[in-house]
């Protein structure tokens, strides 16, 4: 301990004084809301003066009442975003392999165009993924074009979701793909050489050392997309339904419309609290894989 | 080269083409809407007509210019302010070891988790009891938020990949300490800071939430526009489509830049 102690000189101690302004920004613009936010749920120090500023713990009571609209939007936002996060996850570990896999002219420009989702603001995403989905568009219009309905299918604005996964996978497994293909190409390839001398064929040599091997990038990649879309406001926004609704939303009605600025922090606490103790996890992990 | 070899390449011709389907035909559905001139739904699959109108009414309709005007505004000065203070932070994070580097290399991820909607009501709560809300400055702060760890991931990364041996060789050949920093540091930091200026000015133009929270209705950033034609009063498809094109154009750049200084975490935070 004072060893440790000792080694921290004054001079290691200077290069803090660099960080200042990052700091002074990030604590007075970032930290401190967020504070308050924590401090506020509980009623002290109330926004409103309607508010009594008093400690109270009934908007946590409130939100975690059995059958609130808050637990039912917070399990919608969690179911909704499992299946976001297991469509992607999946496709996109397949997806990689694949172009792990294989070999063919121009696979590093097939590779660059298909990441393309990555640089499409959430916002666009959502308005394009509207227009196809919507009654009169592609998707809808194609299938009654074959017969399969006579009617339009409500894609979007639907109580499943099934416009907020549709896009967000569209958006996310871009993301797992460039993840592990990176994964899949920081592994020893002497590994894949020597099991294919002891006689393995491909499929074995996935099974038993290529996922093996990549499973802490692709829980760690897993994690991310699922803190993202979890979280996530512009998708559901344009394209989520009167109700269920993510939690994302009924904050921002709670707040904004509403003008329940003591539910919206509960709300808010909720989500800064699982997003933290998921990234932690997701460090942690990237931290292992780094030691190995 | 047998049929088998014939069989694999009609296998990766076809993979292929489904996977640049799926990602294209959705991006192509923007450009259909941003020049139909008339489309009515019974005509599902192509637009009747197209041409360049909504184009060209984007730059004739008074708030629009306004929406233009106030996002080229805020995006630089968002884009100068991050760069200020992330650079002497880059500079340590590029060159020094010291204690707690690992910690808080992962604390300036924080505000990229967290989700934006808890951010803005956060902030939304503070600014107003300050005066911002409402405000340029107000919305700038907010947007700094976001684009502040890209810019120092990318400062951090220029100075990390700084030669400590040309600073040397500068020295002893009789160099000053300015004429260091002018004739070694800044051209090679350049592209570093130049990198992440672009994720920045692409952040700010493309931040949404917090520019809807903190900055409506006085600041309606082209973003806050595009929502407004998606699902505000005035349903216009087509100008969100223009506008949605209009924003997408420094993607081009970032896709050049990402695979040079950006970490695979950073990019799925972009722009939520």
């Amino acid at each position: 301990m004072f060893q440790k102690l000792k080694m921290l000189s004054l001079r290691d101690l200077v290069v803090y004084v660099y960080f200042a302004p990052l700091f002074i920004f990030y604590g007075v613009i970032f930290a401190y809301p967020l504070f308050m936010t924590f401090v506020r749920s509980f009623g002290l120090m109330p926004v409103s003066p309607r508010s009594p500023g008093v400690f109270t713990l009934k908007y946590y009571a409130e939100f975690f009442k059995p059958g609130s609209v808050y637990l039912e939007s917070l399990w919608f936002s969690i179911w909704n975003s499992l299946i976001i996060v297991m469509a992607t996850s999946v496709l996109g570990y397949l997806i990689a392999l694949y172009f792990f896999l294989s070999d063919f002219r121009g696979k590093r420009t097939i590779f660059a165009l298909f990441n393309s989702p990555l640089f499409v603001p959430y916002l666009v995403a959502a308005f394009m993924w509207l227009e196809i989905l919507a009654p009169y568009g592609y998707v809808n219009g194609f299938l009654m074009m074959l017969g399969v309905i006579d009617e339009p299918l409500r894609l979007i604005w639907d109580p499943y979701g099934i416009g907020i996964i549709v896009a967000n996978v569209w958006m996310n497994v871009p993301f797992v793909t460039t993840l592990m293909l990176g994964a899949f190409e920081s592994l020893d390839p002497d590994l894949a050489y020597a099991a294919r001398n002891l006689g393995a064929g491909t499929w074995t040599i996935i099974r038993r050392i290529y996922f093996p091997l990549t499973l802490p990038a692709f829980i760690a990649g897993t994690l991310l997309v699922f803190v993202g879309v979890f979280g996530a406001f512009s998708v559901p926004f344009i394209l989520g339904g009167s109700w269920p609704k993510y939690l994302s939303i009924v904050i921002y009605e709670d707040v904004i419309e509403r003008r329940e600025w003591e539910m919206g922090y509960v709300s808010a606490v909720v989500y800064i609290v699982s997003a933290l103790v998921l990234t932690y996890v997701y460090t942690k992990i990237v931290r292992k894989m780094g030691g190995e | 080269m047998g049929w088998k070899y014939v069989l694999k390449s009609l296998g990766n011709g076809i993979i292929v083409a489904t996977l640049l389907f799926y990602v294209f035909f959705p991006l192509t559905v923007v450009v259909l809407w941003s020049i139909a001139e008339k489309w009515y739904p019974e005509h599902w699959w192509a637009p009747q007509q197209v041409g360049l109108k909504w184009f060209r009414g984007l730059f004739e309709l008074a708030d629009v210019q306004l929406s233009f005007i106030q996002t080229f505004t805020i995006a630089p000065i968002v884009v100068l302010l991050s760069a200020l203070i992330s650079i002497p932070a880059g500079y340590v994070f590029g060159t020094k070891d010291f204690p707690g580097k690992r910690f808080l290399e992962n604390l300036f991820l924080v505000p990229l988790v967290v989700p934006a909607i808890a951010t803005g009501i956060s902030i939304l709560g503070i600014f107003t009891q300050w005066g911002l809300r409402n405000t340029y400055l107000g919305v700038i702060l907010a947007h700094m938020i976001g684009a502040t760890p890209y810019m120092l991931r990318c400062v951090s990364a220029a100075f990390e990949s700084l030669d400590p041996a040309l600073e040397e060789a500068a020295r002893n050949l009789g160099a000053s300490r300015w004429q260091v920093i002018w004739k070694i540091l800044v051209p090679n930091i350049a592209p570093g800071i130049l990198a992440g200026s672009i994720f920045a000015f692409s952040w700010s133009i493309n931040e949404f939430v917090l520019t809807l929270i903190i900055g409506f209705p006085s600041i309606t950033t082209l973003a806050v526009k595009i929502y407004q034609y998606i699902s505000g009063y005035h349903i216009t498809p087509n100008a969100a489509a223009a506008l949605s094109i209009f924003l997408s154009l420094p993607s081009i750049p970032i896709a050049l830049a990402m695979e040079k200084y950006i970490k695979t975490e950073y990019i799925s935070g972009v722009a939520r």
